[in-house]
């Protein structure tokens, strides 16, 4: 199996160099940070906003190669360059990079959790209440959008609020800023995380959901299933052991390139409750016409598919017998 | 085609019916707004102490007010209470010196050029423990010369025309004299900077980049946190003037998206509603909370391209001008906001500012007849449903930014109300964020919808926008035409020094520039500010800058 992850690993590293490369060549191409400083109002003076462009590799006098040429330099050594602002990339990227995570990763590990589970669960009732119930909730909750998902929930928090006399809700950033002490700091935090994980879960949940019970109803009635079932296995532990693991394999890897590009996805989530992350960064900087930032964003992104490939090959390979046997042979 | 107007008048009804519901919005309604809505208590019934909470659109990295990437509402929102501003305005734009820091500034003119005496407050000091005064401003003047390009200054109006400055008689005396004479003086040194962050480049570059080293006002930065996009202001002990009520001032950076609910669930304290009637509806039924209305320094208005095939002919500008209803659109973009309509008759002032004159009579008031009559003259005759010349139908681009609500229903109105004078408009739907690029500075237009942002002092900024063309560099004039008599008025206005001499100058400009029918103004946008109802000194400010000392809390 070690050779073919770093085979694997090795094809995933091309590919990282080329889909930067191409990010950066599409944002330098297209975006255009000189209409931005001139559309400020006052109007800044000629030299001053060639001076800054140049400054920050971002002038379109200069040829698109050389431009390159600066920019790929500065990524070997690890250094991203400096957004339109004149802050260096790198350092925000990390920054914004924390606060994606720290959003996006409850919400997306409750929700997917939940979306297998109860996916799986009303595979097995088909047809019954249970099913019904839980298939409705999904459908709805995938043709709601999540800024009205959240904005639906923010309402929903701020009458239990009034109602309950104490602000127990709270969702504006990660923490309320000066909030003194470790510990209820802490409880701070959490209680900020309640609304957007909720959000995101909910999202993640209805997607995964629907793709868990397709993929079990596939399996209920496969062979190997009622093999299993002849030899004497319990219905549950059948289904368990042999239906649900098996109708996991494609969820995985779903799952695994999904989560690669979370944090970019959170654009929404991020802006409705006040948080500075990734996705918010690639749009604004996008609307800024802001290149340096954007393809550094871009390299993150493409940097998160590359573990998630790894992961999802090697859960597959645990989950899946044959991959193991073909590897090994 | 009257059945489209027919429904937009409905809707409009529909808004303003459901809005009326609130009291405030009745006794409003007939009147006029406001030129500041601010809750103003006396400092005694003023408590002391609290927590300002107050969103930021965006979070400033740059600190700096005179760098190119600086000059930002966000920013100056924070510097007004830590830094010296020597002139604050009044609601009216008329600026007056802040005692704390500048006791008196006297003009006098000289052969060619001027000179002011500032006689600035002894007890003013940086946080550093310098005093304010001769060595600030010359370096100040300096960097924003534009001398010296490796300042990266956004802008050079005024400081290019100092021509010297000396230490005047006392220690706390400076005295500043220009080359030519410059009616705006006055916004020179706003905000003053201390000379060790104007002394470099390098210092002015970078120097403030995410850090306010010294400050120098009733408030001073306890911190910045740049994952959490916040800054927290507090209390200055050190600061010589009445001492500021509120403990802290916390901004923190959010989506404007974000400010309705985080308003709702008391996480701010204040925030700009724009003419967002959603918001306004959401945050209108916090309770505890009100909103607060006044008159903004912005004004709306239509651009017509006079270098566009037909209306280049100045008497069909006219005709346009004189076939669109001014009060129908006015009332459709601020329907459901609980404001009085009012239209805007000046280029240079807005209805709330000091020196604003009507000089709409001429052409801003509704008269499809004459209109006619305009383009009959003009050779533009009735052919079906639509005027022709030369066998050309008169058809005219409405350019409209997607994504913009606000101008597509503009566009509609004009095409229902133009229509009837037999133009035809085209909407075109562009994209909204190369729209001032590819369209508007290109002259790829026939009409197009926007707003200009106001200021205290609107006759230099406005140069640009009106002043004639020349050769192909036509500046922020998008209807690209001009006369030299509209150039000699606003430059005698900009040379004169006596404000009341000012205004009549700059109202002469203003009636050439109706007459010349290249810009309809439309409105003076309304600053809608959702605050605490105990919120004191501060709200919708209109042009007024407030002594952030002086913002509090009442008991309740």
């Amino acid at each position: 199996m070690a050779g073919f992850l770093v085979r694997r690993l090795v094809g995933r590293g091309v590919l990282v160099v080329l889909a930067g490369s191409l990010a950066y060549l599409l944002a330098a191409g297209v975006l255009d940070p000189r209409a931005e400083f001139e559309g400020r109002a006052p109007r800044p003076p000629e030299a001053v906003v060639e001076a800054r462009l140049s400054a920050l590799n971002l002038s379109d006098r200069v040829p698109l190669a050389s431009r390159y040429r600066i920019w790929a330099r500065g990524v070997l050594h690890g250094d991203f360059g400096r957004t339109q602002e004149g802050e260096p990339v790198n350092a925000e990227l990390w920054r914004r990079l924390g606060v994606s995570l720290r959003l996006s990763v409850p919400g997306s590990v409750i929700g997917s959790v939940l979306g297998v589970l109860l996916g799986a669960y009303a595979a097995v009732r088909r047809g019954q209440g249970a099913d019904r119930v839980i298939t409705a909730g999904s459908y709805l909750l995938l043709a709601v959008p999540v800024f009205v998902l959240a904005a639906l929930l923010q309402m929903a928090a701020a009458t239990a609020n009034d109602a309950m006399g104490v602000r127990v809700f709270a969702w504006v950033g990660e923490s309320t800023p000066g909030e003194p002490g470790a510990f209820r700091g802490l409880v701070d935090q959490a209680r900020h995380l309640v609304l957007p994980t909720a959000t995101i879960a909910l999202a993640q949940f209805a997607l995964y959901c629907r793709y868990q019970r397709g993929l079990m109803l596939d399996v209920l009635h496969a062979d190997f299933v009622r093999t299993a079932r002849a030899r004497g296995l319990r219905r549950r532990r059948a289904l368990l052991r042999h239906g649900l693991r098996t109708a996991l394999i494609p969820m995985i890897t779903y799952f695994s390139y999904a989560s690669g590009l979370l944090v970019l996805s959170g654009v929404f989530t991020e802006k409705i409750f006040g948080r500075h992350g990734l996705g918010e960064w690639l749009v604004d900087s996008i609307t800024r016409g802001d290149v340096n930032a954007v393809a550094a964003i871009e390299c993150a992104a493409a940097c998160a598919v590359l573990p998630a490939g790894l992961v999802s090959d090697v859960l597959s390979g645990l989950l899946d017998p044959r991959l193991r046997a073909g590897a090994a042979a | 085609m009257r059945r489209i107007l027919g429904a937009v008048f409905l809707g409009i009804v529909l808004m303003t019916g459901c809005s009326g519901t609130e009291k405030r919005d009745l006794t409003n309604a007939s009147g006029e707004l406001p030129a500041s809505d601010v809750n103003p208590a006396p400092r005694d019934r003023v408590m002391n102490g609290g927590t300002l909470r107050w969103p930021l659109p965006e979070f400033p990295a740059q600190w700096n007010f005179n760098h190119v990437n600086g000059t930002k509402g966000a920013v100056e929102h924070v510097l007004q209470g830590v830094l010296p501003y020597l002139m604050r305005a009044d609601e009216k734009a008329v600026p007056h010196p802040v005692p704390e820091y500048l006791q008196s500034a006297t003009l006098k003119r000289a052969e060619h050029g001027q000179s002011v005496t500032y006689r600035l407050n002894p007890r003013a000091r940086w946080s550093d423990g310098r005093h304010i005064g001769y060595a600030d401003f010359v370096a100040q003047a300096r960097a924003l010369s534009g001398r010296d390009p490796r300042y990266e200054a956004s802008t050079v109006t005024g400081y290019r025309q100092i021509e010297r400055i000396e230490q005047g008689a006392g220690e706390h005396e400076v005295k500043v004299t220009f080359a030519k004479t410059y009616a705006d003086w006055r916004s020179l040194f706003n905000p003053l900077y201390p000379a060790s962050a104007y002394s470099s480049p390098h210092a002015f570059n970078i120097g403030w980049v995410n850090r306010l080293p010294v400050t120098a006002g009733p408030f001073t930065i306890d911190r910045i946190d740049r994952t959490a996009k916040t800054v927290i202001l507090a209390r200055d002990p050190a600061w010589w003037g009445v001492p500021a009520k509120l403990d802290r001032i916390v901004y923190r950076a959010m989506d404007t998206s974000a400010m309705p609910g985080a308003f709702a669930n008391d996480e701010i304290d204040l925030m700009d509603i724009g003419l967002d009637a959603g918001a306004l509806q959401r945050v209108r039924s916090v309770p505890g909370a009100e909103v607060r209305r006044a008159g903004g320094p912005d004004w709306r208005h239509f651009t017509l391209n006079a270098a566009g095939a037909a209306l280049s002919d100045v008497r069909v500008r006219r005709a346009v001008m004189l076939g669109i209803d001014r009060r129908v659109i006015a009332r459709s973009d601020l329907s459901g906001l609980g404001v009085p309509v009012q239209t805007l008759g000046n280029h240079f002032y807005v209805n709330t500012q000091n020196g604003y004159r009507d000089n709409s009579a001429v052409l801003g008031a509704y008269d499809p007849r004459r209109a006619r009559r305009l383009l009959d003259e003009a050779g533009w005759k009735p052919h079906g449903k639509y005027r022709a010349k030369n066998g050309r139908t008169l058809a005219l681009r409405f350019v409209v930014p997607s994504g913009v609500p606000i101008g597509k229903r503009e566009a509609e109105l004009a095409r229902a109300l133009l229509e009837r004078i037999g133009v035809r408009i085209d909407i075109r739907l562009i994209p909204a964020d190369d729209a001032l690029d590819s369209y508007v500075t290109r002259g790829d237009f026939d009409i197009v919808p926007f707003s200009w942002l106001g200021t205290s002092f609107p006759v230099s900024p406005m140069r640009a926008v009106f002043a004639r063309p020349r050769g192909g560099n036509v500046r922020q004039n998008y209807s690209r035409t001009g006369t030299a008599a509209i150039d000699t008025a606003m430059d005698r206005a900009i040379a004169e020094a006596d404000p009341a001499k000012i205004h009549v100058l700059v109202n002469r400009a203003d009636r050439l520039i109706w007459r010349q029918a290249s810009v309809l103004p439309l409105y003076q946008r309304p600053q809608l500010v959702a605050a605490r109802a105990n919120l004191a000194n501060m709200g919708a400010c209109g042009f007024s800058e407030p002594a952030y000392q002086d913002i509090g809390f009442t008991n309740r």
